[in-house]
């Protein structure tokens, strides 16, 4: 009985450690590293910055999400990442980067995702995680995921305290602020370096004429044309 | 020994059948309704998950201030509405710019608000608890406030197994007692099912209803998920053009949810704006007051003619659409534990 035990002990054993050798040895990770900068200067809060036009900015948040993380592999497949929609703020260094795992032998050639929230996740209710809509990026009025929050304050902004606010977001048609973003990946690489330089969106809004957009719509859309923007790979 | 163990064995499976009765799916609606749009099956009504959403429902500490709870404006035993102002009004007094909705039936709509800017039941109560003018939180300091309270923490674990607190189990949880807000034994339903006979007044007024009425208001939940404009006049000191501020379409422009007309004894004021206090105003705009404009409703463009018997009998079938078994359901009411925990 107690040999039996010992052989059995031992089986479960070796099962366990060939189970965990083998799936190291079939997974890679590599990362997904987001750095902001503002004129690649590194983007902190509350911190002073001047845009191309002269403007003092200072920042308050700068929240996105990327969601529906796709590769495109050597055989022309895809290897979708299924629920990946992750909450990027750019003053929580824990949100800024993400680790994907892969079969080892598939060579990607593309990574492709998109900023904002798709319109079915935007519709499918309460979700968790990222997605809580107690993480304040949800609309309650009407239904929706703020894409996109860039707050501030600047002496350019006539607006009360001089505050911008640009809450960028909207799933409908014929409005849709999701935007998608897709770059070539050098299958050696083990990370890919996301660089968002802000600058690029302030540099285009013009503080004086548009620092508040706070409902989805055309100025929405027009607004999520120029975040795309922001992001390009280091 | 035996007979220990025999009570051990009974006391355990006592327990696991009580534990099964608690994680039962307990929505259920008459088997001739229309298939519910809100899907259960993501969010399993059980009695635990009712519980927690009635606690949460009656409970003021979800607005700012902890004065005004979901129940302030929607009250029972009017149909889940509130009856004492056109507006419907929050924290510090603050006046809304709406009527508020009674709460009937919520499964089968696919969206909320009187402009229908919630496209989801679970995420409706975002709204109100937000609204600067009705609650004033945030979903998150809700959050934090809940997770203080042990007798939460016990109901979030006895709903999800899991005593975290989170956004999506506050609403999950709300979802859980809202959706329950069924109403189905009114006279009319009764006489639907052939358990009662109708008056030869109220069936004269079915008759006038299923001609003038019933396009919007179908049966068996008197309303079509849809948006219209009734006829109403514009009021100029709301300026609301109802579903054009989601749309941004000039088509939808003075558009406003067709909202369910049961329990319509109980649930007055009337319309978006609460204009009309009793249902013979209700009935004399049909039929007197429709002020044309672009986006006026087809159905409304020829007028509505109801001699004044005709108008008394609809006003009765109306009142055969009152469901007090719903209306006093004591399982739907204040939950007395709210009182002491703290």
């Amino acid at each position: 009985m107690k040999d039996d035990l010992k052989t059995i002990s031992c089986l479960c054993c070796f099962m366990f450690f060939s189970m965990l050798l083998f799936s190291q040895q079939v997974k890679k990770e590599f990362k997904i590293v987001i750095k902001p900068v503002f004129n690649g200067e590194k983007l902190q809060q509350k911190h002073w910055y001047v845009s191309k036009t002269g403007d003092s900015i200072q920042f308050n948040t700068v929240k996105f999400y990327l969601t529906d993380f796709k590769f495109e592999l050597a055989n022309n497949t895809y290897h979708e990442i299924n629920k990946s929609s992750y909450l990027i703020d750019v003053f929580n260094e824990s949100t800024l980067f993400q680790s994907f795992e892969f079969p080892k032998n598939k060579k990607i050639k593309e990574v492709y995702f998109s900023l904002g929230v798709n319109g079915n996740l935007s519709e499918s209710g309460a979700l968790s995680g990222d997605l809580d809509p107690a993480n304040g990026m949800y609309w309650a009025w009407q239904s929706g995921y703020v894409n996109i929050k860039i707050e501030g304050v600047s002496p350019s902004c006539p607006a009360r305290k001089n505050k911008f606010t640009f809450h960028i977001g909207g799933f409908q048609e014929p409005f849709p602020t999701l935007r998608a973003l897709r770059y070539p990946f050098n299958n050696n690489q083990k990370k890919l370096t996301l660089v968002v330089d802000i600058a690029t969106f302030m540099d285009e809004v013009n503080l004086k004429d548009n620092h508040s957009v706070m409902i989805p719509g055309e100025e929405a859309s027009g607004v999520a044309n120029t975040a795309v923007k922001m992001f390009s790979l280091k | 020994m035996i007979k220990k163990i025999t009570c051990f064995i009974g006391g355990i499976l006592l327990l696991s059948f009580i534990n099964l009765k608690a994680k039962k799916n307990i929505f259920t609606y008459p088997e001739y309704w229309p298939k519910p749009i809100y899907d259960v099956v993501n969010n399993p009504v059980t009695e635990d998950g009712f519980q927690l959403g009635r606690a949460l429902f009656y409970d003021p500490r979800l607005s700012k201030d902890n004065t005004v709870s979901c129940a302030s404006c929607h009250l029972q035993a009017s149909g889940f509405t509130h009856i004492d102002h056109d507006l419907s009004h929050g924290i510090e007094g603050k006046i809304g710019t709406r009527n508020s909705l009674a709460i009937m039936n919520t499964a089968w709509s696919n969206s909320f608000m009187w402009d229908g800017g919630i496209n989801h039941l679970e995420v409706q109560a975002l709204a109100p608890l937000t609204s600067d003018v009705e609650m004033a939180e945030t979903l998150e300091n809700v959050v934090r406030k809940l997770d203080t309270i042990p007798f939460y923490k016990d109901l979030f674990y006895k709903a999800f197994q899991d005593s975290t607190i989170t956004g999506q189990r506050v609403l999950l949880g709300l979802t859980q007692f809202t959706v329950m807000l069924n109403t189905y034994n009114s006279k009319y339903d009764k006489y639907i099912r052939k358990e009662v006979v109708f008056t030869d007044q109220e069936k004269n007024g079915l008759k006038l209803f299923r001609n003038h009425c019933a396009t919007c208001h179908i049966e068996p939940l008197f309303a079509n998920n849809e948006f219209k404009n009734n006829g109403l006049a514009v009021d100029t000191t709301l300026n609301d053009y109802g579903r054009m501020k989601i749309t941004q379409d000039s088509k939808d422009s003075l558009k406003f949810k067709v909202p369910t007309l049961r329990n319509i004894q109980f649930t007055k004021p009337y319309m978006h704006d609460g204009r009309f206090e009793t249902l013979q105003e209700v009935i004399t705009h049909y039929t007197n007051g429709i002020q044309h404009s672009e986006t006026l409703d087809e159905e409304l463009k020829e007028a509505i003619v109801l001699t004044p018997n005709e108008k008394v009998d609809l006003l009765v079938f109306l009142h055969t659409l009152t469901d007090k078994e719903f209306l006093f359901d004591k399982r739907f009411s204040f939950p007395k534990e709210l009182i002491t925990q703290k």
